[in-house]
């Protein structure tokens, strides 16, 4: 049984998971089983300096950029709709391929077309984050957010981040109203 | 007071708590779900509505007041397997977008923000009640099913009817001979009287006869013939072969019994038995509603394909009831045809045919109101089944005025 985090709780991988790089976040929330439009989440991660900013555009990896340019994190692709059971999307990263002066690794869920399609994260059922061992297939730790949120349009599901040189994960399940592009823009990048 | 927006959901404090559901602008009915595994019920038992205000052994009761649904919940008495209770409102026509509000509260201090401006849901998920990590919690869900009451039963689990085949087209019905010695009815409307014998007494006949439709199918020409006693005190009494009465004892009419086939040549016939002196004996004036009612279980049909009609005959006089029920594409989904309405007063009868027929779809029970000097017939009164029915049959534009005696 894989760790449970709560909003704000923080584990370190390297205790947990001795010797972990290659690792898998995994992302899933429920198909939507009532009338509308099918919920378009989309996952994305911001690589961050020790300022909490992207260095540059390239270190934004989403739907329209797959790979950063070190090659230490890739996105496998766009679900739109939540069906399936287990992740919905995935992103890989290598830990040992992270740039020294990352500092952390932002993944943020957000809701595509969210302001016409009138949604919010209140409408999406059991959403959640978890961190598994690509090298042996073990959920390392999860976090559900599914009590976390209401009429945000944007989370930031987790962190990644280096704490005296160790890799450690916190559950952040900080909501923001707005789109990608607000996100982005927090991170400090212009998108359009 | 907090609020609650779509899809906050908060922690409840102690055992009890209530949700007061109003909707104005719109006719609706409120109902609870308890939901097991997977969220879904495992049977009727887990549906608190109107026809049956208690589930989970008190867990959850209804009451209504003033247009509101009032739904209690002890926590303590929720099944260790129910995973939450669900709280939902559907509409009997139309969709919340123009409904003009509304209001959910719970007695704990929450208000729930219900948006419904530009829905198009008829059937809503309002709220749940359910468990995290050992702590119970409200939330506001707000999502629900342009489907309605059907789409909504189906995500939950519970049993819906399946759709009905098209029937044949039935036959032209068979001429009938014209009769000089009796008074016939055909209009909606027309009414004859026929005096009582305040001496001798004795029975007023009351017969429903039907013929086959023709349709070569012998299991749909099943006609029950059932009663609405309106008593001088204002109840009203259910009459029929489930509950067929007596004519010693109130409410002083019985049902003679039921017959489930017809054909052109040996019309279906059901007899109701009226004591000519039950306005003396039940205190006053009273009046009788008499209709012909096809379960959908009795396979598709008609009933207007069966030319239902009706006789009242007391000491050698007759009058007929013999209204031509407009057939049509929607008939098949009709199941109730009120033939007409009898006065009971203290020396006459009088007969006033009808020709009201329920809602489509509608299991709802005629009911009879005294309306100036005569009778008003609505289709307000409960259903009721010679055998069990889903519960969402059950509710379909269900009546909700209940009879005295069920």
């Amino acid at each position: 049984m894989a760790l449970s985090l709560s909003k704000g709780q923080n584990i370190s991988l390297s205790k947990e998971a001795p010797g972990l790089t290659r690792v898998l976040l995994g992302l899933g929330w429920d198909e939507r089983a009532t009338d509308g439009q099918d919920f378009d989440l989309d996952a994305s991660l911001f690589m961050l300096n020790a300022s909490g900013k992207c260095r540059s555009d390239a270190d934004f990896i989403f739907y329209n950029q797959m790979h950063s340019s070190c090659g230490s994190v890739s996105h496998t692709g766009d679900n739109r709709t939540g069906a399936g059971d287990g992740d919905d999307e995935a992103i890989k990263v290598d830990l040992s391929k992270v740039p020294a002066d990352v500092q952390t690794l932002a993944v943020t869920v957000t809701i595509h077309d969210h302001e016409t399609r009138r949604q919010s994260f209140g409408q999406v059922a059991n959403a959640f984050i978890r961190i598994v061992n690509e090298d042996n297939g073990a959920e390392v730790v999860r976090y559900d957010l599914s009590e976390d949120y209401s009429t945000e349009t944007a989370m930031v599901f987790g962190e990644l981040y280096r704490h005296n040189g160790e890799w450690k994960f916190r559950a952040v399940g900080q909501g923001y109203n707005g789109g990608l592009g607000a996100m982005a823009t927090q991170y400090g990048l212009s998108a359009s | 007071m907090t609020t609650l927006s779509m899809g906050a959901n908060t922690p409840l404090s102690g055992q009890k708590v209530s949700l007061t559901i109003e909707v104005t602008g719109a006719a609706a009915d409120a109902s609870a779900l308890q939901l097991y595994a997977g969220g879904k019920v495992r049977g009727d038992g887990d549906m608190c509505f109107f026809n049956q205000p208690a589930i989970g052994g008190g867990a959850v009761c209804l009451s209504t007041s003033g247009g509101r649904s009032i739904f209690e919940v002890d926590t303590s008495r929720i099944a260790v397997d129910v995973e939450k209770i669900v709280f939902t409102a559907t509409l009997d026509a139309g969709n919340f977008g123009a409904a003009s509000a509304v209001t959910v509260t719970g007695s704990q201090g929450h208000r729930l923000i219900v948006d419904t401006a530009g829905r198009s849901e008829a059937a809503l998920i309002l709220a749940e009640i359910y468990q995290r990590n050992g702590q119970w919690k409200l939330r506001n869900v707000s999502q629900g099913f342009n489907g309605g009451l059907a789409a909504l039963a189906t995500h939950f689990g519970v049993e819906v009817a399946a759709p009905q085949p098209a029937p044949k087209p039935a036959p032209a019905p068979a001429p009938k001979p014209l009769s000089l010695s009796k008074i016939t009815l055909t209009k909606p409307g027309e009414s004859s009287r026929i005096s009582l014998n305040k001496t001798s007494g004795g029975i007023v006949r009351v017969s429903a006869t039907w013929i086959d439709n023709g349709d070569d199918r012998d299991d749909n020409d099943d006609l029950d013939l059932r009663a609405g006693i309106l008593m001088p005190d204002g109840a009203m009494h259910w009459l029929a072969t489930s509950h067929p009465g007596s004519v010693n004892a109130p409410p002083f009419a019985r049902h003679m019994g039921d017959v489930t086939s017809a054909s052109v040549d040996a019309p279906g016939t059901e007899i109701i038995e009226v004591a000519s002196d039950i306005s003396q004996k039940a205190g006053g004036p009273v009046g009788m509603v008499f209709s012909v009612y096809s379960a959908i279980s009795n396979g598709p049909v008609s009933i207007a394909s069966l030319c239902p009609e009706m006789s009242i005959e007391y000491q050698g006089k007759q009058v007929n009831c013999a209204y031509k029920f407009p057939d049509g594409k929607v008939a098949k989904s009709v199941y109730t045809y009120v033939i007409g309405t009898v006065a009971f007063n203290e020396g006459d009868l009088d007969v006033k045919l009808s020709g009201a027929t329920s809602p489509k779809h509608s299991e709802a029970t005629p009911w009879i109101t005294r309306e100036g000097g005569g009778m008003k017939v609505t289709f307000d009164g409960a259903p009721v089944f010679k055998k069990g029915r889903t519960l969402a049959a059950r509710m379909m534009g269900a009546g909700k005025k209940k009879y005295a005696n069920i």
